[in-house]
């Protein structure tokens, strides 16, 4: 016998849980859903296929103060850090193996101790997801059984989630949500079908790739692609970022701010000279899916993809990620 | 989203790693019509502690952050010097500063040249240009009377696209008539009053005499420079361990993370600029 949760009595558990700590959740937007910090808790659901934006926005904000300064006095400002407690409840598994990604990404070489301060305090319950017609996490070896990460793992059977307390932290989010545990049979785990899916084993992905610089795909993706970068702003792993002054007009005060950036856009990587070094767009398609599939992949061995389908869901021009890397083959 | 600010200790600024640190311009010079020379002094007159061929990260509070050469020899410990060409926004807006005024310096960035592997050879530079000044630290740290004789030939090619491009003149006036160096100046277009060679920099290359086995070579220039620059040295005989790139990429944040100077898997911030060609020459996008 588990422990589970009702369906009915999820909004009463974020209420509870929202006494000690701040609660981000899927919320709905318009006829999408995005994660937000949680003021109502009725309107949180565990059923959703995915948000708009991954959870990075919440460590490494769209646009994000470094320093204040004054460029009269030459002072410089430094925000304090944040370390705020919250709890990310009812996150699909492949989202916050994005986030472990990005952990790597700013703690290897030279540490980013801005985003490791702000993920210090960071408690995840998970949830199983039902994969829609672009989720391909599977695919890159995050099937929705895997558990990784979670505080709390909690798994859909009709009308109750299924309660597993994974680490210390875990067993203290159960205990503030006693109140609603119900005793539930919920046995073994769900069977999920993807319906996106490579057509290759996560090891061959890398083997695919390296051989693959001068592949057509690269130039018949680039014939429908406008370059637009939502694939880069909706990417769970995706972190590049330039870093730009903003004055308060009319004053000397202003703030040094960092803002997601894209691979995909020409300037990317124009030097004040006037030269691109990837000024054809095949060249920062192929950019993408290769810091995706091969650079990073050859030093953790891991895909820098995790399969949510985000970059399929939302491109403007129709491309399906996993159909490019299936012409690879 | 999340947000609480208030100003932070200086301790925590400290471990912000995109947080520069304000300097003093000691001394501006005009170079050339372009490109300004800058004396800069750390707070307490702090070595920069730099390798020839680093760089730093360069800021103007309120306009932004440039990647900038050092073309200083690190002997110099107290102040160091940058030559900046105007050319963008934040390098426009520095040509405005005099002696005096404040600059932010975050660095230095990246891996230069280690002087040791150079230690008993012959060396070639190859200098495009702007890609004097990043060459002008290791040139300089090389004729330290105190090294001069760790190493072999130092012999200097320069190159600009017409005189009026040339920089440091007095100190290259200086090596017309040095012993401890060989050098050589073309410019792409002769003007009134050039009597000296003209053409490309590549075209003076098959005219040295060399003792290729115990050459290596050091490249900085344009973009385009590179690919013709190599391919002469290997007619000559240099293989391509013997050569070294050191390569101008957009870095906003000099360690490692925001992607604009990636080449395939390669940092250039971080592994680079300054490459040995052997082990770049199949990375694809490295050399234009």
């Amino acid at each position: 016998m588990h422990r589970a949760i009702p369906r009915a009595k999820v909004s009463e558990a974020v209420s509870l849980l929202s006494r000690k700590h701040q609660v981000v959740a899927a919320v709905p937007k318009g006829k999408s859903f995005v994660f937000a910090a949680v003021t109502e808790p009725s309107l949180v659901t565990l059923d959703y296929p995915s948000t708009i934006l991954p959870l990075k926005k919440f460590f490494l904000p769209p646009t994000d103060v470094i320093f204040t300064f004054d460029r009269k006095s030459q002072e410089i400002a430094v925000p304090k850090g944040w370390s705020q407690p919250t709890v990310f409840f009812g996150i699909h598994n492949y989202e916050l193996q994005g986030l472990l990604r990005l952990d790597h990404a700013f703690s290897s070489g030279v540490r980013d101790e801005t985003w490791l301060e702000r993920r210090r305090d960071s408690i995840f319950v998970g949830v199983t997801y039902e994969p829609d017609a672009c989720h391909f996490a599977d695919s890159v070896g995050i099937p929705t059984r895997m558990k990784d990460g979670f505080d709390v793992f909690l798994t859909r059977f009709d009308d109750h989630y299924r309660v597993e307390s994974l680490t210390d932290k875990g067993k203290s989010i159960e205990a503030a949500i006693k109140e609603t545990l119900v005793d539930c049979d919920c046995p073994g785990d769900p069977v999920v079908h993807f319906k996106n899916a490579l057509r290759q084993s996560v090891a061959g992905i890398r083997e695919t790739f390296h051989g693959a610089y001068n592949h057509p795909v690269w130039k018949e993706t680039a014939r429908k692609c406008h370059s637009c970068g939502t694939c880069n702003v909706c990417c769970p792993t995706c972190y590049c970022f330039d870093v730009d002054d903003q004055i308060v007009l009319g004053t000397e005060a202003g703030s040094r701010v960092r803002t997601w950036d894209s691979c995909q856009f020409l300037d990317f990587t124009k030097v004040a000279g006037g030269e691109a070094f990837r000024d054809k767009r095949h060249d920062r398609v192929r950019h993408r899916m290769s810091r995706k599939f091969a650079y990073i992949t050859d030093a953790t061995g891991q895909p820098f993809c995790v399969g949510c389908g985000r970059c399929v869901r939302q491109c403007t021009a129709q491309i399906n990620i996993v159909d490019v890397m299936n012409a690879l083959l | 989203m999340m947000a609480a600010t208030s100003v932070a200790t200086r301790a925590a600024a400290s471990r912000n790693i995109y947080v520069p640190e304000i300097a003093d311009l000691v001394r501006v010079e005009k170079m050339s019509p372009l490109e300004t020379l800058f004396e800069v002094r750390l707070p307490g007159g702090r070595g920069l502690g730099h390798q020839p061929g680093q760089f730093v990260q360069v800021s103007l509070l309120g306009i932004g952050e440039a990647p900038i050469s050092i073309s200083s020899s690190p002997l110099a410990r107290e102040t160091f010097e940058l030559v900046v060409r105007d050319v963008g926004n934040l390098t426009s807006a520095l040509h405005r500063l005099k002696a005096g005024d404040r600059i932010g310096i975050r660095g230095p960035f990246g891996k230069g040249f280690d002087v040791e592997q150079f230690l008993g050879k012959d060396v070639v530079f190859v200098a495009g240009g702007i890609g004097l000044p990043p060459l002008r630290s290791l040139i300089n740290t090389m004729l330290h009377p105190g090294r001069r004789g760790d190493f072999g030939r130092i012999i200097v090619l320069y190159g600009t696209r017409t005189p009026a491009e040339f920089i440091f003149n007095e100190e290259r006036a200086s090596w017309e008539n040095s012993r401890d160096l060989e050098y050589h100046v073309t410019v792409d277009r002769a003007t009134a009053g050039w009597s000296g060679h003209v053409g490309v920099i590549t075209t003076l290359i098959p005219d040295l005499t060399l003792d290729v086995a115990n050459t290596v070579a050091v490249i900085c220039g344009p973009p385009v420079m590179y690919k013709f620059a190599i391919l002469a040295l290997r007619s000559k005989g240099l293989r391509d361990e013997q050569i070294y790139v050191s390569l101008e990429r957009k870095m906003k944040c000099g360690v490692g993370k925001c992607g604009h100077c990636q080449i395939n898997n390669i940092y250039v911030c971080q592994e680079g600029p300054v490459f040995n060609y052997g082990k770049i020459k199949d990375l694809k996008e490295a050399i234009q």
